[in-house]
């Protein structure tokens, strides 16, 4: 167990972008250390205001419910420590989804955007039901090399908050979304690669994409879209992938 | 100054309050819509870690990307329109590109000149980035390329520029 321990006097000054033009923005919440974004804002929510909206549910970084901006930088609330010195952070919702209130943001647009690449395995109909064989990727094999760095997405919409691109609303299907794509075309056992590779080449998909970087850096499990976009640009003109 | 030299002169002055309403635009816009470039003490302090953090240059190099495009195409515009005169009457055409040798001109140039090597160098950066695959810190660190290069060629690019102004 963390050793939690707060000094006398030691406060924190927190912006937090509100919906309600009327409400309170700036609230001085006590000190401790280690302190997470999520406890400041719980802090927050039980001194000063209750009715503040912010989400969360796992606290360990699995569920990307708890994802916000701070300083500018998209974070799960959870994961992020705030930095020793820091007498003050900034909180806002995320870049480019509605705000539904406070620091609570409509997902739907990122999510239209996972649906649109067909987001599951879809498997040969020979090889579906309980009677077919398992298909099996080796674990040393390229293909599994391959697809494993990127299958830890927790569909937090860090990335997208983080893409220049897809946080300015211009029609952008997002580099989560990417990445998934890439995994499945990169998937042996997958039949709908030709699809999937058809939606990436869309005016919404890949070409898109300027390379800020910001969905790479932001990731808060350290996946690579913008590398999963690079191999679907080059997948797109390559078919012994 | 003529009248011809005058008219030139405010619309080159037009072109270049468009470009600079263009890029505070383009800053405003984004610190609504990205998140990242609220220019505060916690993004120098982002800057100065090596590592991920310093990919946030690159969404600066986008911003910069777009501000010197729009501005290189408007003053294409703008050329295109001087270098035309030629067509109606070559004395017009020598007096009003009298202009471009005053100071104020001069000092346009310059600005357009690093616009120019910026958007160069990091279009080929960015064409780098897909032909050789280059990863978040190899496309950061081509982005310091990129800004050495600029600031080494703009450098030398003003002294030609300024140099019959200053002496």
């Amino acid at each position: 167990m963390r050793n939690r321990h707060r000094k006398a006097g030691d406060e924190l000054r927190v912006s937090v972008t509100r919906s309600d033009a009327a409400a309170a923005d700036e609230f001085t919440v006590p000190r401790i250390r280690p302190m997470m974004v999520l406890d400041a804002l719980l802090a927050i929510q039980r001194t000063h205001d209750p009715a503040i909206g912010f989400r969360y549910s796992c606290r360990v970084g699995m569920c990307g419910t708890c994802t916000v901006r701070v300083d500018g930088r998209s974070v799960l609330a959870c994961q992020t420590e705030i930095p020793e010195r820091a007498e003050h952070i900034r909180i806002d919702p995320l870049a480019g989804l509605p705000v539904v209130r406070d620091l609570v943001v409509d997902t739907a647009p990122f999510w239209q955007a996972w649906k649109s690449i067909t987001p599951y395995l879809v498997p040969d109909e020979d090889a579906a039901g309980m009677d077919a064989t398992p298909a099996v990727i080796k674990p040393d094999s390229a293909e599994r090399e391959r697809i494993d760095p990127s299958l830890d997405c927790i569909g937090c919409a860090a990335c997208f908050s983080s893409c220049g691109i897809a946080s300015a609303r211009r029609d952008f299907i997002g580099p989560a979304a990417l990445n998934r794509a890439m995994v499945l075309v990169a998937d042996s056992r997958d039949t709908a690669a030709a699809h999937r590779l058809d939606v990436v080449a869309t005016d919404s998909g890949v070409d898109r994409c300027h390379y800020i970087y910001g969905c790479s850096a932001a990731c808060p499990k350290g996946l690579d879209p913008a590398q999963a976009i690079r191999r679907l640009r080059k997948w797109r003109f390559d078919e012994s992938r | 100054m003529t009248v011809p030299q005058f008219l030139f002169f405010c619309a080159f002055s037009v072109v270049a309050l468009a470009i600079i309403a263009f890029g505070v635009l383009v800053v405003r816009t984004a610190q609504v819509d990205d998140g990242g470039p609220f220019v505060s003490r916690a993004l120098l302090a982002r800057l100065a870690k090596p590592g991920s953090e310093r990919a946030e240059l690159q969404r600066w190099a986008f911003y910069l990307h777009r501000i010197s495009g729009v501005a290189l195409f408007a003053f294409l515009c703008l050329h295109v329109g001087d270098v035309s005169l030629f067509v109606f009457s070559r004395e017009l055409y020598d007096e009003v590109h009298q202009v471009y040798g005053s100071t104020a001109m001069r000092i346009g140039e310059v600005g357009l000149l690093f616009g120019l090597l910026f958007h160069a160098f990091n279009g080929i950066r960015l064409v780098a980035v897909d032909v050789a695959d280059l990863g978040l810190v190899a496309s950061t660190r081509a982005l310091y390329g990129v800004v050495a290069a600029t600031v080494l060629c703009g450098g030398v690019g003003t002294v030609y520029i300024m140099a019959p102004v200053i002496g």
